[in-house]
């Protein structure tokens, strides 16, 4: 190896030392990344239908969501009533999601939607989704005096979100009592709500 | 998502490319995993100063990725993503202007920090500065052929330059980087 050889691989080794913070500013692009929708192509697009969150007829989906959140609204009601809980924004005036084993759904008005989620033993919860940047700082939700129970509200726009819970900064959760996305987003699959012009879906 | 199928062999940029359009949008993440070190040493010795880089790098991946549904050249995608990267790259350096910095302490703060702190930190500066003089295609060169190791036929597609102007570039690039880096070298032992 000649000495020209050996200047070229000390100049290569000092340009190819690690930048310092090149893994967080990858998540940082990951994170970003998610909000974007799948680079395809599609004919079907609008408000209310997000045709690279979901595989299905977009006027199926809708009516499916529909129903789902329909059926949630009244098991959401009867828990919210038979607990005496306070929950919802003043603006929030529907209960849309039915309580499961984990989660207890999303509570959806004109434009507050409040979210709520159970995680025993959790000591930090937040909302990620389309509407925040998929941010884990960006909406924490606030501990309910039902102690494991998670609470956030948030004013959305009107049409179809993708979201999920984190727990404790790392652990990916959808909402059980909502309907998941058909297709994970970066490995995860995400919950869906939908958010009408003024009233719930 | 799709299962991936449980191969021995990692997936190629173009199988990787066809499966996010095809709707596996978590394969994109497999491609940033790939490129985003070499992305963000490039903006960072290009630019001088590392958060820009950052910003200058995602603003890339993001473009590459709203992109890729019309992206034809599925077997060429390294040359395709630092086409952007090179062209984010101008522009970032145009804005910045006189203000850009380009002492290794702005491109990479943290490194103190490391065990070989000291050596990192001195290496690099020392490649910081000797490219500083160089002018932004002389230093294009430079950087994608000595420091990324492309072949002229990438760099030529990537910068728009033909292979025999690249060559006479790399060349008076590193004739002068040498020289710089020379210099650096005996007031250091000094």
């Amino acid at each position: 190896m000649d000495h020209d050889d050996r200047w070229d691989d000390q100049v290569r080794d000092a340009y190819r030392r690690p930048i310092a913070g090149e893994e967080r500013a990858r998540e940082q692009v990951i994170a970003r990344l998610r909000e974007e929708p799948a680079p395809r192509r599609s004919r079907w697009s609008g408000w209310w239908m997000d045709p690279d969150a979901i595989r299905m007829r977009p006027l199926l989906a809708v009516a499916s969501l529909i129903m789902v959140l329909g059926i949630g609204a009244g098991a959401g009601a009867w828990w919210a009533a038979s607990r005496g809980a306070s929950i919802g924004s003043p603006r929030s005036t529907t209960v849309v999601a039915r309580q499961t084993a984990r989660g207890i759904g999303a509570f959806t008005g004109a434009t507050a939607v409040t979210f709520v989620f159970r995680a025993p033993g959790a000591s930090r919860v937040s909302l990620v989704g389309d509407f925040n940047g998929w941010n884990p700082e960006a909406t924490p939700l606030r501990r309910a005096t039902l102690g494991d129970t998670w609470i956030a509200e948030v004013p959305l726009e009107r049409g179809l979100h993708a979201y999920a819970f984190v727990i404790d900064g790392s652990d990916w959760a959808p909402d059980p009592s909502a309907p998941l996305a058909a297709e994970a987003s970066f490995g995860r699959r995400n919950s869906l709500v939908v958010v009408g012009e003024g009233g719930p879906l | 998502m799709t299962p991936r199928p449980m191969v021995d062999k990692p997936m190629t940029d173009a199988e990787l490319v066809v499966r996010v359009v095809a709707g596996d949008a978590g394969a994109f993440a497999d491609l940033v995993a790939r490129y985003h070190a070499a992305c963000l040493r490039y903006a960072a010795h290009v630019l001088g100063d590392r958060m820009e880089a950052e910003d200058v790098v995602q603003e890339t991946l993001l473009r590459a990725y709203r992109s890729l549904g019309r992206y034809q050249e599925r077997q060429q995608f390294r040359p395709w993503l630092f086409r952007i990267l090179v062209n984010r790259c101008r522009t970032a350096a145009t804005r910045m202007g006189a203000q850009r910095l380009r002492t290794a302490d702005a491109m990479d703060p943290d490194t103190v920090t490391a065990r070989d702190g000291t050596a990192v930190l001195e290496l690099r500066s020392r490649l910081v500065r000797a490219i500083a003089g160089l002018d932004e295609p002389h230093r294009e060169a430079f950087l994608l052929k000595l420091g990324e190791g492309l072949e002229y036929e990438e760099i030529a597609r990537i910068t728009g330059a033909s292979v025999s102007a690249l060559k006479m570039r790399v060349k008076r690039a590193r004739d002068q980087v040498r020289e710089r880096w020379k210099e650096l070298d005996d007031d250091g032992s000094r």
